[in-house]
C-alpha cells in the first residue's frame, strides 16, 4: 500500500532537515526537534528553513519561523494560507 | 569618472538603507554611491589609482545586493511604543552649534572629544540607566576595551561582522625593527607611514560591545542562580565613509545591564527592559519608537540571520528622531539572544545552556538626540535631566 499524501510530506520535511544539518537519520525513539537535534540550534534552523524551502518551492513569513520546530508542526504550517507562494 | 552596476532585481524599500550602509565596503576605491530610481541600479564613482576596477567592482554591488535580497522575507517590523511629537520647535542641526559653544571637536573621522555639558548631560542619562541596574540589584563591572580574538571568535563575530573590526597590533619584539621604525616611521597627512613587515599578528581586537566580556567571564561554568550585572565602556566599530558626527562613531560609549540565566527569566526581565526605556524616554520628552530590528550582519549570512533576528523578536531598538535630517538613531537596544552565548561560551543555567539579555544604550547617540530635539541651550532642557546634570557635575567636582 502507498503511504498517504500527509505521510509523504512528512518524510519530505524530515529528509530536508537531515540535508539541513547534514545528519544521519534518526531512530523513531528520537524525533527531530529544534533544540534537540544536534546542530538544530538558532543558527542551524535557518538551515532548515532554507532547505524546507527549497523543498516546497515557498516561502515562510518571519513571525511563522519560531513555530517551524518539529516534523509535524512544519507540516501543519506547510498548509496554512499564505504558505506555498513566494 | 561614474559608472553603473545593473542589480538582478530591485532592491525593496526596507533594505534600501542596509544596501547602501555596505557598499563602502566592496571596494577602497568606490565613492558617491547612489542607488538610482527604481532601486535596479546604483551609480558610483571610482577614486584614482582604481579605474579599471569598474567591471569587479560592478559585480560585487551586484552580488551584494544578490545576497541581501536572496532570503529576504518582507515588512512584519513590531513597533512596541511610539511618541511622534517633538519636545520643541528646534530644528538644526546641533553639531556645530556645538563646535561653536566648545562642547564638541572632531579629532578625524569617527572620532570627537566632548566639553563638560555633553558629558554632564551623558552622566545624566546614564544615572537614570543605572537606577534600572539597582533595581535589579546588578552589581557593576568593569571590562577592558582590549578583547581577545579568542572571545570574538567563540561568538563568531568574525563571520558575521568582519568589515566593523577594529584589530590591535604592537611593533615586534624585534630590536632591529624597532630601530628602524624609530627612523622611517611618520604621519605622510593621511596615514602613518612605515614598514607593515615590523607588526604583529593580532591576539587581540578594540571591542565591540561590552556584554562579551562578561559572558567569557562566566564562561565553562554553572550557574545556581541568575546573573545580572551592569557595565559601561568603550566600542569600537568601524564604518568606513559611512562616519558621520556623533550618529555613527567610530569610538563611542555603551552603558548595559546584561543578564544570564534561563530562557523565562530572561523574557521577563526584557519586558521590564523595554517598559523602563518607554519611560525614560518619555521622561526625556523625545520624540522615539521601540520597534524590532535585525543586527548588520555581513551580506553573506544577512538575509538568513535577519530573518532568524526579526521572526523570533531577538533584537528592538530604540530609534531617536533627528529633526535636523529626518531621520531616526538607533539609540540603544533590547536583545535577547537565545542560548547562543550560553552555547558559544558553555554557561549552563537550570540545567540547560543559559540564555543572555541586555540592554545597551549609546550614550553619544543619545545626546545626539536629545539635543537635536531639544536644542542645544541647557535653558530649554526638562528640569530633571538639567537637575541630575547638576548633580552629576557637583559629584565630579
Amino acid at each position: 500500500m502507498a503511504p498517504s499524501t500527509d505521510k509523504l510530506v512528512e518524510q519530505r520535511i524530515q529528509q530536508a532537515i537531515i540535508r539541513a544539518l547534514s545528519i544521519p537519520a534518526p531512530g523513531a525513539s528520537a524525533p527531530l526537534q529544534m533544540g534537540s537535534t544536534p546542530g538544530w540550534d538558532s543558527m542551524g534552523h535557518m538551515m532548515v528553513v532554507m532547505e524546507l524551502e527549497r523543498e516546497f518551492d515557498t516561502r515562510f513569513l518571519p513571525y511563522q519561523l519560531p513555530e517551524l520546530v518539529d516534523v509535524p508542526s512544519i507540516a501543519k504550517m506547510l498548509v496554512q494560507p499564505g504558505v506555498g507562494s513566494k | 569618472m561614474s559608472a553603473i552596476a545593473h542589480l538582478g532585481a530591485a532592491i525593496p524599500d526596507e533594505l534600501a538603507e542596509e544596501f547602501l550602509k555596505r557598499l563602502p565596503y566592496v571596494s577602497e576605491g568606490i565613492n558617491n554611491v547612489r542607488l538610482l530610481p527604481g532601486s535596479t541600479g546604483v551609480q558610483f564613482e571610482l577614486r584614482p589609482g582604481f579605474e579599471n576596477q569598474e567591471a569587479l567592482v560592478a559585480s560585487r554591488i551586484s552580488e551584494v545586493a544578490s545576497k541581501l535580497c536572496s532570503n529576504h522575507r518582507p515588512g512584519f517590523s513590531k513597533t512596541l511604543a511610539k511618541r511622534d511629537v517633538l519636545p520643541s520647535s528646534f530644528r538644526d542641526d546641533p553639531h556645530p552649534l556645538l563646535a561653536e559653544q566648545g562642547e564638541l571637536v572632531s579629532f578625524g573621522r569617527g572620532r570627537y572629544g566632548f566639553g563638560p555639558k555633553l558629558i554632564a548631560l551623558m552622566e545624566a542619562f546614564d544615572s537614570r540607566i543605572l537606577e534600572l541596574a539597582a533595581a535589579f540589584h546588578a552589581p557593576a563591572y568593569t571590562f577592558p576595551s582590549l578583547i581577545g580574538a579568542d572571545v570574538l571568535d567563540r561568538c563568531h563575530y568574525f563571520r558575521n561582522f568582519p568589515a566593523s573590526l577594529s584589530l590591535v597590533s604592537h611593533l615586534r619584539e624585534d630590536h632591529g625593527l624597532l630601530q628602524e621604525f624609530t627612523r622611517s616611521a611618520h604621519w605622510d597627512g593621511e596615514q602613518l607611514d612605515f614598514d607593515r613587515a615590523s607588526l604583529s599578528s593580532v591576539e587581540c581586537l578594540l571591542s565591540p560591545a561590552v556584554c562579551f566580556h562578561w559572558y567569557a567571564w562566566l564562561g565553562n561554568s554553572k550557574l545556581l542562580e541568575p546573573r545580572v550585572i551592569t557595565a559601561i565602556g568603550k566600542c569600537f566599530r568601524y564604518e568606513s565613509s559611512n562616519l558621520s558626527g556623533l550618529e555613527r562613531l567610530w569610538d563611542f560609549t555603551m552603558r548595559e545591564i546584561i543578564f544570564v540565566g534561563p530562557g523565562q527569566y530572561i523574557l521577563d526581565h526584557r519586558k521590564t527592559c523595554i517598559d523602563f526605556s518607554v519611560q525614560f524616554l518619555n521622561e526625556l520628552g523625545v520624540a522615539y519608537e521601540i520597534t524590532s530590528a535585525t543586527d548588520p550582519f555581513f551580506a553573506d549570512a544577512y538575509a538568513a540571520q535577519a530573518a532568524y533576528q526579526k521572526g523570533f523578536d531577538l533584537k528592538f531598538e530604540l530609534l531617536l528622531t533627528l529633526p535636523y535630517s529626518g531621520k531616526k538613531l538607533a539609540a540603544g537596544s533590547s536583545n535577547y539572544h537565545q542560548d547562543f552565548f550560553g552555547r558559544s561560551f558553555d554557561i549552563e543555567a537550570g540545567g540547560a545552556s543559559a540564555h543572555t539579555g541586555c540592554l545597551a544604550f549609546g550614550l553619544e547617540r543619545m545626546a545626539l538626540a536629545f539635543v537635536a530635539q531639544h536644542g542645544v541651550n541647557e535653558k530649554n532642557w526638562p528640569d530633571e535631566v538639567v537637575r541630575r546634570m547638576k548633580t552629576r557635575s557637583a559629584q565630579n567636582v
